[in-house]
């Protein structure tokens, strides 16, 4: 049984104990705090994994402007509190510094993963559903319109989606060189065409399956958006705003969650603490599918730095998303403001658009 | 160490190259970070990351909006978010690199990395390395 360590961080120590001013001062590896052990978590496949969750000390700004330092400190994190862990897993803003885990993976005797794969494909999956869900209803564009383009997330998610065969439209203002050759090449890999969209409060105005995903969130919070319009926000920071994920009329579903296994049980619940809850819970029976993927890796006893770096390659993405339905986890449900997505609303929104 | 300005270039193209993935010769002075070598936000934390391990030196973020603000001697630099007339002539002057045509009114303070060329990180790594250098003599 491999032993897993995910690392995450942001306003998470906040919750811990520590407070603002210390958060802000600096990198004090002193303040590194244990979220939660994972005792003992079993698959659906029957294999386990164990492992921990560590919270680092700071605020995102602080890492984001010291990343130098916040490697060091990932570092001194997975060597103290990772003894015996095997395999070291990203969340957060730890999965953006130091050239998203690259950095640390170059400096660490152990494979380092974001779990960026697993989240894209959660993201799929979700999206894959909706348009499943939705694409009867009259008048509903079939398009996904995906916004964050040239973000990693977004261009990944595009591919994945081009592959699995659904029309796709790409926002961006301008179409840089280097955001048009990625585009081109996946129209060359798939033979599909993604639609060129210049004009994002038009392109909205059309309403339909709407994907935010891209780095620093926000995208869509100042947008208008179509009654009847169904986002999937992949984006941490979410894109779309609190008043928009409440508005009636408009759908707004979590992109980036996994089921646990049914196998998971008991000793899962068990890790559940006050502080995971607080800091990184979505509950006892789904969870970040970035935390998903160092579990599925583990079960599968891949010691690989499995996502690393800007690129997300969308065969992995298959891949990962393969071995996690093997071991039970899965988009098995949809999620929206951290509730289960009840079947009944989706049919009528299906229908409706209410 | 003293670096030639076209070795400090040739690092910063190569920064440039591995985090963006373009070819060399899309890398020049005047070319603009996100609407020509097609970077986004997160990229530009690790061109930061890069050039900082390449010349170990410390790029402080938000270095260049901090000039303009300090230059303003305390006077306003932006409302609800769109820059003032004041802070708009001192963000001409700190970036002199950047067509003025370009800094205008209207500008918001979000849209100032669209701005940004290879030059203005070229530029802030020599001035980087000028001040280390000053301050060990």
């Amino acid at each position: 049984m491999l032993r897993i360590f995910g690392l995450r961080a942001g306003l998470l120590p906040l919750a811990l104990g520590s407070s603002r001013r210390q958060l802000s001062e600096g990198l004090h590896p002193s303040n590194i705090r244990i979220i939660t052990e994972l005792p003992r978590i079993v698959g659906d496949a029957g294999a386990e994994c164990s492992g921990r969750i560590v919270g680092l000390p700071s605020l995102p700004e602080v890492l984001l402007a010291h990343q130098e330092e916040a490697v060091r400190l990932m570092r001194t994190a997975a060597m103290q509190y990772g003894v015996g862990c095997e395999l070291v897993g990203l969340g957060a803003v730890c999965a953006i510094v130091g050239l998203r885990g690259e950095a640390l993976a170059a400096g660490l005797p152990k494979p380092v993963t974001t779990g960026n794969s697993l989240t894209c494909w959660a993201s799929a999956e979700t999206v894959c559903k909706l348009h499943a869900a939705l694409s009867a209803r009259p008048g509903f564009p079939e398009r996904v319109l995906i916004v964050g383009f040239p973000g990693t997330m977004a261009e990944a998610l595009c591919e994945v989606l081009l592959r699995r065969g659904l029309p796709v439209e790409a926002y961006h203002p301008s179409f840089p060189k280097r955001l048009e050759r990625a585009l081109l090449a996946m129209e060359k890999a798939t033979g599909a065409t993604i639609a060129r969209r210049t004009d994002l409060p038009e392109a909205l105005a059309e309403g339909g399956l709407v994907v935010g995903a891209s780095s620093l969130g926000g995208e869509l919070a100042a947008m208008k958006l179509r009654s009847g319009t169904v986002v999937v926000d992949v984006a941490q920071p979410l894109d779309t705003s609190e008043a928009q994920r409440r508005r009636p009329g408009l759908l707004v579903v979590e992109g980036e969650l996994v089921a646990m296994p049914q196998a998971a049980g008991a000793q899962w619940r068990g890790a559940l603490t006050s502080a995971y809850n607080t800091v990184v819970g979505q509950g006892a029976h789904r969870v970040f599918a970035c935390l998903a993927e160092p579990m599925v890796l583990s079960m599968e006893g891949r010691r690989e730095s499995f996502s690393l770096g800007k690129r997300i390659d969308p065969a992995r993405v298959e891949e990962i998303g393969a071995l996690a339905t093997t071991h039970g986890f899965g988009v098995r449900e949809l999620y929206t403001g951290r509730r289960r997505l009840d079947e009944g609303r989706l049919a009528a929104f299906g229908t409706t658009g209410r | 160490m003293a670096y030639t300005e076209e070795e400090i270039f040739d690092k910063v193209r190569d920064a440039f190259v591995e985090a963006l993935g373009v070819d060399e010769d899309e890398v020049v002075m005047k070319a603009k970070v996100i609407d020509d070598l097609g970077a986004e936000s997160l990229d530009f934390l690790d061109i930061v990351f890069r050039i900082e391990r390449a010349f170990d030196v410390k790029i402080p973020r938000g270095d260049l909006e901090r000039q303009a603000q300090d230059a303003l001697d305390g006077e306003v630099y932006e409302v609800d978010g769109v820059l003032t007339e004041h802070a708009l002539e001192k963000l001409k002057a700190v970036m002199s690199e950047v067509d003025p045509s370009e800094i205008v009114h209207g500008l918001r303070t979000k849209d100032i990395p669209r701005l940004f060329l290879v030059e203005t990180f070229y530029r802030m790594v020599v001035k980087l390395l000028r001040d280390q250098a000053a301050a060990e003599e």
